[in-house]
């Protein structure tokens, strides 16, 4: 069809364009500049690539890149593991089994601050206890003096357990949309050939749902990159560096240091990261195909 | 075929127990709401209480600190909404129907943004809307939420006006219909419920943003989980308010949940999975 395509597509396309090219307009070139906000309000004098060298050799830049390649690759996995198995239990038919794939989907409707606010209750140790450190004290595992979030080398971990709990359900209802795209047709000549229980799910279900996991994890890899809003809610990227993430640290040297030049240079950085990854994604999700 | 019986029987008992675990947070995230406040924290917890509603009654009518803090989330996330339909739905329609140089590659563009860290877009608009004095208005959330909510309702609504035939805008361009007639007399009715369902998704991703409320946002104006962390305090956190905030913040996204149980994987996906 022809038509004026220009004339719909052009409002939503302006402004997106501001809100997007605006930041990183700003940011690519105030990267070259000496500027704190807290000691001035305008940018103190051009210091060449210094801002890009300044964030490459700071150590708490690597850390949190590991930091946020730990949380993503292993929450991600975990996900990824506990998602299929459940969805494997989802994929039986029984009566009931709707009700089960209604709720357990809930978790992942929780705002993911909620999410970390939660959690940081449950992990609470201090004047009273939480529901967690109880828990693992009842089975006979002893938690840190300051609790698992107030110590540096489990919190972390406090942190995953939250993104845990609200992604494994969403990888559960779309690993199982995957394993109910097979066409009925051949599910029935693979069971007249004689196919049954695993060798059905191994060489007919799962291949199947393969594409949609793999678009899943890429969609929930990058979340978990951009990983902020629990870290803001459980720990604000303590205790010391153990939970600061890109994202918040990206945050904390832009909007609580005011370090507006180093800033701008991580922002870049990390958009950098983020264009090889979307492109990953893209050639995933759409080789070949029409959109 | 007996066999088969008690495989269920294993899958359903397994279940139960995944659902309870998994569901388990959101009940004691309400048991807490109405907790006496000498139990918030026991050791071992309380599981069993005489129920109290004073902590809803003091965080939404007497004083209701929070009050203005809901309706300025639902505000937010509605008029957000409303306006990412309004940019959204003619280019989700051009980019359904119409085959044009660099389709595929806008697409991608306003996929991308879905990818994208929001905390890169952070500090210029700070800065920006300091400078314009919009901090602490609607308006400046509203619109930072368009970030996400336009390519995520314009990837949705397309995966709807996609099943629509062809047949009926061809149709009536032939009768003479003009473009603005088409797409909201003829091919908006056809497409109300996904459309219905793409807005509730972004109702619920702006209702669930932290970022831009955090940076944008000052006291009354700030949405109910941001002015949660008011209750946070040198002296010690009031968990019972927190609660309160923390459950009330999640009861539009899981009654949206509920009504939109088929198409959660689509939109979730972004359109990309058709469940």
């Amino acid at each position: 069809m022809k038509g004026p395509y220009k004339l719909l597509i052009f409002p939503s396309f302006i402004l997106l364009l501001f809100l997007i090219a605006y930041p990183l307009a700003f940011s690519l070139y105030y990267s070259f500049f000496f500027w704190n906000l807290a000691v001035s309000h305008e940018p103190l004098g051009f210091v060449g690539l210094d801002n890009y060298v300044t964030v490459l050799s700071d150590p708490r830049v690597g850390k949190a890149t590991m930091i946020t390649l730990i949380l993503a690759v292993v929450a991600t996995s975990i996900e990824l593991a506990l998602g299929l198995g459940i969805a494997v239990l989802l994929d039986r038919d029984f009566r009931g089994v709707g009700l089960f794939r209604a709720l357990l989907v809930m978790p992942t409707a929780i705002a993911p601050v909620v999410a970390g606010l939660i959690f940081r209750y449950m992990f609470y140790q201090g004047i009273g206890m939480g529901f967690f450190p109880w828990f693992l004290h009842t089975i006979g595992i002893g938690t840190p003096e300051r609790g698992i979030l107030g110590d540096s080398s489990t919190a972390l971990f406090g942190v995953m357990l939250s993104m845990i709990w609200r992604w494994t359900p969403f990888f559960a209802i779309t690993t199982l949309a995957g394993l109910k795209s097979v066409p009925v047709e051949l599910l029935d000549a693979a069971k007249v050939d004689g196919a049954s229980g695993y060798t059905l799910f191994r060489y007919i279900k799962l291949p199947y749902a393969r594409k949609v996991m793999l678009i899943v994890f890429i969609i929930a890899f990058m979340m978990h990159f951009n990983t902020y809003d629990e870290v803001y809610a459980m720990t604000r990227g303590g205790p010391g560096d153990a939970t600061t993430t890109l994202s918040y640290l990206l945050y904390r040297e832009g909007l609580i240091y005011y370090n507006i030049g180093v800033a701008s240079a991580m922002t870049w950085l990390i958009a950098i990261i983020l264009l090889i990854a979307v492109n990953l994604y893209f050639k995933v999700v759409f080789k070949g195909e029409e959109i | 075929m007996k066999r088969d019986t008690m495989i269920n029987i294993i899958a359903a008992v397994l279940l139960i127990i995944i659902t309870v675990v998994f569901l388990f947070p959101i009940y004691w995230t309400f048991q807490l709401s109405v907790k006496p406040p000498q139990l918030c924290l026991t050791n071992p917890p309380t599981f069993f209480f005489q129920p109290t509603l004073d902590h809803y009654v003091y965080v939404f009518i007497d004083p209701g600190r929070n009050a203005m803090n809901l309706v300025s989330g639902i505000i937010e996330s509605s008029v957000a909404t409303l306006l990412a339909f309004f940019l959204g739905y003619p280019a989700s329609y051009a980019f359904s129907r119409f085959n044009f140089k660099g389709r595929a590659s806008l697409m991608f563009w306003y996929l991308s943004l879905l990818l994208t860290p929001p905390v890169i877009f952070t500090i210029p608009h700070y800065m920006l809307m300091t400078t314009l004095n919009l901090r602490g208005t609607y308006a400046s959330v509203i619109i930072l939420f368009q970030t996400f909510a336009i390519p995520l309702s314009i990837w949705l609504m397309k995966s709807f006006i996609d099943g629509i035939p062809r047949e009926i805008d061809e149709a009536a361009l032939l009768d003479g219909s003009g473009w603005g007639r088409l797409l909201f007399t003829i091919i908006l009715p056809l497409a109300a419920p996904g459309v219905a369902v793409s807005m509730a998704f972004t109702f619920i991703f702006c209702w669930n943003n932290l970022i831009f409320p955090l940076i944008m946002t000052e006291g009354p104006t700030k949405p109910l989980s941001l002015a949660t962390f008011e209750y946070f305090t040198v002296t010690g956190a009031t968990w019972n308010y927190i609660g309160v905030c923390a459950f009330v913040t999640t009861i539009p996204p899981l009654i949206l949940f509920l009504i939109l149980r088929r198409y959660i994987v689509r939109g979730l996906t972004f359109g990309a999975v058709k469940a």
